[in-house]
Formats: structure tokens, sequence, C-alpha cells
């Protein structure tokens, strides 16, 4: 859904880079970036609905909507958008139910 | 950390947190500055320092009122305020002894007539010198749960985006026009063509723009303004055209647009986004024209409306403002609220943009500098002069404005049934529509009846339209219908932060 503003000119070297997993994949983004522009960036759902599981991904990028809740470093439930992203993070969508308990899906 | 004691705790470092902090620092306020962000700037000067200082190259996309952003940030560094980074705050505590007076009796509801005319300088100053109990803000941050005492809260929270609330509008590909800002500001990136921009209002423009600016030319601009509102705001142009730079900036955004090309529609209805798994298109009627556009990612926006959940938590006294559609505090001239020792500013307090966050901010700052005895009342009225001489100018372009891009009914209340209204709970217009017409009382019993508003976001996207949903069913006025009746926690927290306080005030 997004892509790096600079995909064509390769990375700059001013802007220190770090790299997170989500669901196993990879992702290298400017330091200081939020965890949901990973999401983005890899056109990534943050989680399935607790009702009908529909699929959500970030809508506000400002920690109001909720939407990007996800498993961050084993903790449920953090809005991916309010977190900034840190090397070795590693993202785990949330998945319905489970995640209403806690229990992220593996 | 529980025991730290400030003359004043201002709660977000947008313009009007900032402006505040340093007119308060200017008469030697102990102030604590609390924001959820890294950075100083607010939503409109996000991540301003990191883009100017490592990415300048970048500017240029944001324009001269972002870059402005960055002397000020850096001002409020060197203020002298305690600045909290990655502060979120959950509660504000207000428990006066039965010794400390109500609410000012003077502070009275706004005259219907004075509604959308922003703050008046020929209002009468009700202001009075809070010298009770201290106030206590709690909040979250990466190392715990903390608490500070302050003699006076300033609510600065700002604003976030309307709710448009439209077939297809939870579709992962759907987000707001600010947060592909966001995006473009905090993690430079730029949406995936075809982006299609969906609504009405300044920052539609501003954004087609900025991704112009970043290579990105829009599939499309769908504009949801009414022709009606072109004759309701017509009236209301002169004023408009004292206000500094507004109307010139817009009509400059639309003059580039029309230059390069990017195809746009008017006053469209039956909107409706398309797709199975993720966004696929925007489909609408327009000039009796059935359209669909191909998107992978649509933007939407239709308009901002007050952060209101921390200062509503407080009970403070509030009036639906009919010009912008919007819940409002019942503030005087310098943010006082009806809650003694707590003030509101900027566009928490009502859309009035960072111009007059700034000067609001100000404002308030004087006030608690006065009501604390740093200031004499002349010195105080003496400073203020010029900023409300300010403050008003900023205001006079919202009649205009919030008339323009008031979002028509179909988008504010949803026409067909299927269509999410609480997207945390996923409940429809259809239920909401059903329970309205069985007579629920108002919001509060239509969130017991159908959990609409129960879920995390805490109803911060569905509250306004089930207000006005309820109203136009049961043919009542939103002021009268209400809101949700919200209670601090306002984010969630886990038993463990709460339990990581390390002690309670007087405990």
């Amino acid at each position: 859904m997004f892509r790096s503003l600079r995909e064509d000119e390769g990375t700059d070297v001013r802007i220190a880079q770090v790299t997170l997993s989500v669901d196993g994949e990879a992702c290298t983004l400017p330091a200081g970036a939020p965890v949901a522009s990973a999401l983005l960036r890899l056109g990534s759902i943050a989680r399935l609905t607790g009702l009908s599981g529909s699929p959500r991904a970030p809508y506000c990028m400002m920690g109001v909507c909720f939407e990007c809740l996800v498993e961050i470093d084993g903790v449920p439930n953090q809005q991916a958008c309010m977190v900034a992203a840190a090397d070795g993070m590693v993202v785990r969508r949330q998945d319905g139910h489970r995640a209403a308990s806690g229990v992220s899906s593996r | 950390m529980s025991d730290e004691r400030f003359d004043l705790a201002i709660i977000g470092a947008g313009p009007a947190g900032m402006a505040a902090a340093l007119e308060a620092r200017r008469h030697r306020l102990h102030t604590v500055v609390l924001d959820e962000q890294s950075e100083p700037g607010g939503q409109v000067w996000r991540n301003v320092e990191a883009v100017t200082t490592r990415r300048p190259q970048d500017l240029f996309l944001f324009g001269a009122e972002y870059a402005d952003g960055y002397p000020f940030a850096r001002r409020f560094r060197a203020c002298g305020a305690d600045y909290r980074p990655g502060a979120r705050v959950w509660q504000v505590e207000v428990a006066p002894p039965p010794s400390e007076p109500g609410p000012p009796a003077s502070l009275a509801l706004p005259t219907a007539g004075r509604l959308d005319t922003g703050p008046d300088d020929d209002a009468v100053h009700v202001e009075r010198r809070h010298t009770g109990a201290d106030r206590h803000v709690y909040f979250t941050d990466a190392r715990g749960s903390h608490h500070v005492a302050a003699r006076h809260v300033l609510v600065a929270t700002g604003a976030y985006e309307r709710p448009m609330p439209l077939p297809g509008w939870t579709l992962p590909g759907v987000l707001t026009c600010g947060a592909a800002q966001v995006m473009l500001k905090s993690a430079a990136m730029v949406p995936s063509a075809p982006v299609v921009l969906v609504g009405a209002g300044p920052l539609v423009l501003l954004l087609a723009t900025q991704l112009l600016r970043a290579g990105v030319k829009p599939a499309a601009v769908v504009g949801t303004v009414p022709p009606a509102n072109w004759l309701r705001a017509a009236g209301r142009l002169l004023p408009a055209l004292l206000a500094p730079g507004y109307l010139s900036k817009g009509l400059s955004l639309i003059g580039a647009l029309r230059r390069a090309g990017v195809p746009s529609f008017a006053a469209v209805t039956d909107l409706r986004i398309e797709g199975s798994a993720c966004a696929e298109a925007v489909a609408f009627r327009s000039r009796g024209r059935e359209h669909r556009i191909a998107a992978r990612t649509v933007l939407l926006h239709q308009g901002v409306v007050p952060n209101a959940n921390l200062w509503q938590s407080l009970g403070i006294e509030h009036y639906w403002d009919p010009g912008q559609h919007c819940f409002r505090p019942v503030v005087d001239t310098w943010g006082n609220t009806t809650i003694a020792g707590v003030l509101v500013a900027g566009d928490s307090a009502g859309i009035g943009g960072a111009e007059a966050a700034l000067c609001a901010g100000e404002l308030s700052g004087l006030s608690v500098a006065w009501q604390q005895r740093r200031i004499d009342t002349a010195e105080r009225d003496r400073r203020a002069w010029l900023t409300r001489r300010a403050l008003k100018a900023h205001w006079s372009v919202r009649p205009f404005l919030d008339r323009l891009y008031q979002p028509p009914p179909a988008l504010r209340v949803p026409a067909g049934d299927d269509t999410i209204v609480c997207r945390c709970e996923e409940v429809t217009a259809g239920e909401l529509r059903r329970l309205a017409l069985t007579g629920v009382a108002g919001p509060n019993q239509m969130k017991a009846f159908s959990r609409c508003g129960m879920g995390p976001c805490q109803g911060r996207l569905c509250g306004l339209t089930v207000t006005e949903l309820i109203a136009s069913i049961q043919h009542r006025a939103p002021a009268e219908v209400g809101c949700y009746r919200v209670r601090a926690p306002v984010l969630p927290v886990t038993v463990g932060q709460v339990a990581g306080l390390d002690r309670m005030p007087g405990g």
C-alpha cells in the first residue's frame, strides 16, 4: 500500500535504518518510523476482527482508531502506529478472538 | 516519580501546548509538558525536527508553514519546561475537597449568535483565580506509569479527522488523508498508485499537492462538497478574506492540482469503496453518471474534530456547535473551563487551526500565570491584547470554511443499513437505526444495547455519528441527544500499568 519516498535512489545514508520482522517477513525502515508503517509497506493487515474475522490495517496513524493493534515482542494489543520501529523487533498479526484473551496466533 | 509537583501540567506538545509552555515559562511557572509523540510539534508539525535535520531535502514537500515548526520547536525545547515525549495521558483527576467552590456562575453557554465566531475579545473575561487543590495527571511512557501533580492542567490534545462512515471504509488500503501525511513525515513513505483522495477540506488539497511534489500523481480527487454549501458559505466570504493567507493558499493549491492534470470530481453522491480483501476501487455518482475508479490506496477526509476524550472524562460542561458539528467545551476567553484549575486550548476546544491554537495556548499560559499571581491584571491584559487580535483574525475564516466544508448528511449518518459505524465492535448503521426507532434514550443506552462505542477506540470513531443518527431518527437536536459519557482511563491501560504507579497521591 505504501512505498519508500526514495525507492529509486537507494538508502539515504544520513538516516539510520532498522530492520524488523512482521509475521516472519523482514522490513527495513528509517529509524523512528512507526511500526505501522512496516505493515503498510508490506501490504500486511494488522489483525482480524474478533467478531466477523474481517481484515483490518492501519487507518489513522495517530493513535485514535486502534485498528493497528498487533503483538510486538510478545506483548499483544500494541498500537503499531504509536511504537517506533527498532532493530530486531518481532511483530505479529493478531487474530480475532484469541488476541482478545492475550494469546497471539502462532 | 509520584511526588513530582508542578505549577502547570500541559497535555499535548502541538502548537497550543508549546505556545502555552513558552508563555508559562516566561513567567517562571514550573511546567511539565506531556506528549505522546517522540518529538514536539503535534500533528501539523509532526516530526519537523527530524525532517529538518536529517531529511532536509524533503522539506519542500510540506511547504513553508511546516518549516516554521522547526524554530518554534527549538524555542520550546529551550524554554525550561520539563518536556516528556512518549507520554500517553490516560487520566486527569480532579477531586475537589468539599470546601472548594464550584464552577464560576458567570461562565454561561455561548449564545447562538456567537457559536461559530470563536473567541471574542468583547466577551466578559470571567476568569477567576484558581488557588485550590492540586490536579493529578496519570500517564504511561516507555519506562512505566507515572503521576504528576499540578495546580493547573491545560488540555491541548488537538484534533483528529472526522470519521467518514461509508461502505467499505474498514477495508485495508483505506486510510485518512492525515495518515498519509504521517507516513510522509514520519516514515518517508508515499502511497502506492493508484491513489484516490475522497472528501473535502483544506487537508485534501494540501495532501494532494504534497503527493504531487513527492512524485505520486493521484488518480483522482473525489470531492464531496454539496452545491448548497457554496451558497451557504458565500455570505461568509467577506470576513474570510480578512483572515491572513487562508483563501489565497487554498486557491494556489487548487491551481497546482489543475495544472498537474489531476482528475477531479465535485459534489459526488452514493460514495462507496469496493473490494473484498482490500480496497480495489472508489465508486460514486457525479453529475448523474456512475463512476468507478480503480484504487490501491483510498485516502478519506472530511474535516477534523476536537480530540475531546480527555476533557470529556472530566465532566467539563460542553455544548453542541451546529457550525462545526461537534461538541466543544465551554471555555472563557482564556480557555478556563467549568472545572476550576483545568483549561482547554487549541483545536481540542473547537477547530480553529494551528495559527489560532498558537494564540489560544499563549492566552491560557497568561491566564495561569495571572491566577498563580506571577503577573498582575494589567500586565496580563497588556500582553493578551495583540494575541487576541491575531486570534480573532484567524477565527474569521472559520464560518466560511465550516459552511463550505460541512460534510453532507449522508456522510455523517450513513444512508445504507450495512455501513459499519462502530469499527471496533462492527455495529452497522442499520442496527443503530433500528434501536433508535425503538426509542433508545441516547448514546449511552445505545452503547449498552449494541456495544457501539465499547471497543478499544472508546467511541472516538463512532461517537459523533451515533449522536447525529439518534438525532435524525428521533427528530431531536444533537445537543439534547448528547454524547457518550467518557470515563477514565481514556486509553486502555493494563492492571500492571496501574499497579506500577509507585504511590497514589495521598497514599
